[in-house]
């Protein structure tokens, strides 16, 4: 089950995307680089499921899909476990909630957010660097492309392994240079699909007359409302909070 | 060598789904054997299940009534193979499985097996693939991808995006490989393929047929709604009662009928 756009109508989806897009990169943050205890962390944890689903949030996809990262939670969760010499079970839980907490974070993220409004958020990110003669727009362009595309190109990626397999290909046999020239099977005509992909698009694009320099109208208008204002200020309060606490 | 490859009671699923009825047939070695049904009805998931890649089915698939193993038995070669392209010549594509299997004797095995797909092996050994023309790529895929000469040959739309002389060859070859091995097609196109083939397993959103290619286009004719023929077929086969035989109609007859240049309907069945 992949992890897409599912539309609802929530106070949490009518965000502007910027703010969810900042959000997103606060509790990220909470999660894995401030300095909580197991308790804080599970309880933060348990407070983003029990807020997504109060926003009518389609968590089944990001649950689900927690199953696939079990390797990197169980490697990090040991790691993280002997990293003060002993085996320590609550560095271990603490590793493995902050990751589920980022990875759950991004996924509601993802599942909230249409491409014109993820397109939006980056735009607004990349906008500081059009100080510098950047093309903000162009590079947020690529960015959601890169996003929107990558779920096609890893089906294609599975095809094609199939297929070659079936014409006798062995992917897994070798070290070092030999391990590598087996995947050459894979690798090109992914790549060159990819490729093939990307011009096909790029046609497509200019045919309906995109240019890259023109100034574009926008189909949605993204306004800053009360919600986000709130939301500004939870995060705010909590940063203000965290660092009070800190230094007293 | 396999004689025959039948299936009993094949239900696929896809993701814990069901798709469509139970499939009992038979295929056979000698004539093509065609797997047709609209967009979704689960042919190239059978082509693959067959192949031993889709292993979400139930029932059991024979060969010559002793239960079948697809292990190296199998050459399946899934729609545009010429995307898999990814060596720097013709020849080293072609003997790429040979080579993986430590074949000593690759090099003349690799020629033979393309000469026989229709390309000159004396012209083509060195070119890089993506030099050669579409129906040129398409064949020198097909053949890579069918090298080992295995027993039963599966080919997802081997004639999709080729135009009317390349279709015409390439079903030709087709053709002769069946008369060693059994070769089972899935298809779109079951009017260009009557003469070679031998029967039709019609995956239906009602219920699967295993028919003659006959009474396959026989009905298809009658009840556009059973499966749909390209227009320019079902109008040319409107000059003439339908008989018991259905004749092979040639693309090319029908578009120097419509031109005018071809004095009465009977051109179009002249062959």
């Amino acid at each position: 089950m992949q992890i897409t756009y599912s539309p609802a109508d929530s106070a949490l989806y009518r965000l502007n995307p910027f703010i969810k897009g900042l959000g997103t990169l606060f509790i990220i943050l909470l999660f894995s680089v401030t300095m909580q205890g197991l308790f804080s962390l599970f309880f933060s944890l348990v407070l983003t499921i029990l807020l997504a689903i109060l926003f009518k949030v389609e968590l089944k996809p990001i649950l689900i899909s927690i199953e696939k990262i079990w390797l990197l939670l169980l490697l990090v969760g040991i790691i993280q476990g002997f990293s003060t010499g002993n085996f320590n079970p609550e560095s271990l839980l603490i590793a493995v909630i902050r990751i589920i907490g980022v990875f759950v974070t991004s996924g509601i993220f993802v599942t909230i957010s249409s491409q014109s409004e993820l397109m939006y958020f980056w735009e607004q990110s990349f906008r500081p660097l059009n100080l510098f003669g950047f093309q903000a727009r162009e590079l947020a362009l690529v960015m959601v492309i890169s996003v929107r595309f990558l779920p096609v190109i890893l089906g294609e990626l599975d095809r094609i392994r199939m297929a070659q397999m079936a014409r006798g290909a062995r992917f897994s046999h070798g070290v070092g240079l030999k391990a590598v020239k087996s995947l050459m099977p894979l690798l090109i005509p992914t790549l060159s699909l990819a490729i093939i992909r990307a011009e096909d698009l790029a046609l497509a694009m200019e045919a309906r007359g995109y240019c890259v320099s023109r100034q574009r109208t926008r189909y949605n208008h993204f306004s800053i409302g009360f919600f986000d204002i709130f939301v500004c200020g939870i995060m705010l309060g909590t940063i203000l909070a965290y660092v009070l606490q800190i230094r007293f | 060598m396999i004689n025959c490859l039948e299936l009993r009671e094949i239900e696929l699923f896809y993701k814990n789904r069901r798709i469509g009825d139970k499939i009992s047939c038979r295929f056979e070695k000698g004539r093509v054997n065609l797997i047709v049904g609209r967009a979704g009805s689960g042919k190239s998931t059978l082509l693959r299940a067959i192949a031993g890649f889709h292993k979400e089915f139930s029932g059991k698939i024979f060969a010559d009534d002793m239960s079948f193993d697809s292990e190296g038995r199998i050459a399946l070669a899934f729609q545009n193979p010429e995307n898999l392209f990814f060596n720097p010549s013709v020849g080293d594509e072609v003997c790429y499985a040979l080579i993986q299997k430590d074949d000593k004797e690759f090099r003349q095995k690799g020629i033979a097996w393309l000469e026989k797909w229709g390309i000159e092996a004396s012209a083509f050994w060195k070119k890089h693939p993506f030099e050669l023309s579409g129906g040129e790529k398409r064949k020198v895929a097909l053949s890579a991808c069918t090298v080992l000469l295995p027993e039963v040959i599966l080919l997802d739309e081997p004639l999709a995006g080729l135009d009317f002389q390349g279709r015409e060859k390439l079903a030709g070859i087709i053709s002769q490989i069946a008369r060693d091995h059994i070769v089972i097609i899935v298809t779109h196109d079951p009017e260009n393929l009557i003469d070679l083939t031998g029967r039709v397993l019609f995956i239906g959103d009602q219920a699967v047929e295993f028919k003659c290619v006959n009474e396959f286009i026989a009905k298809s004719l009658q009840e556009p709604d059973f499966y749909p023929l390209p227009d320019w077929y079902v109008q040319a086969m409107e000059q003439k009662p339908i008989k018991k035989h259905i004749p092979r109609l040639r693309a090319e007859s029908v578009f120097k009928y419509l031109q005018g240049t071809a004095e009465d309907a009977d051109y179009l069945f002249a062959g």
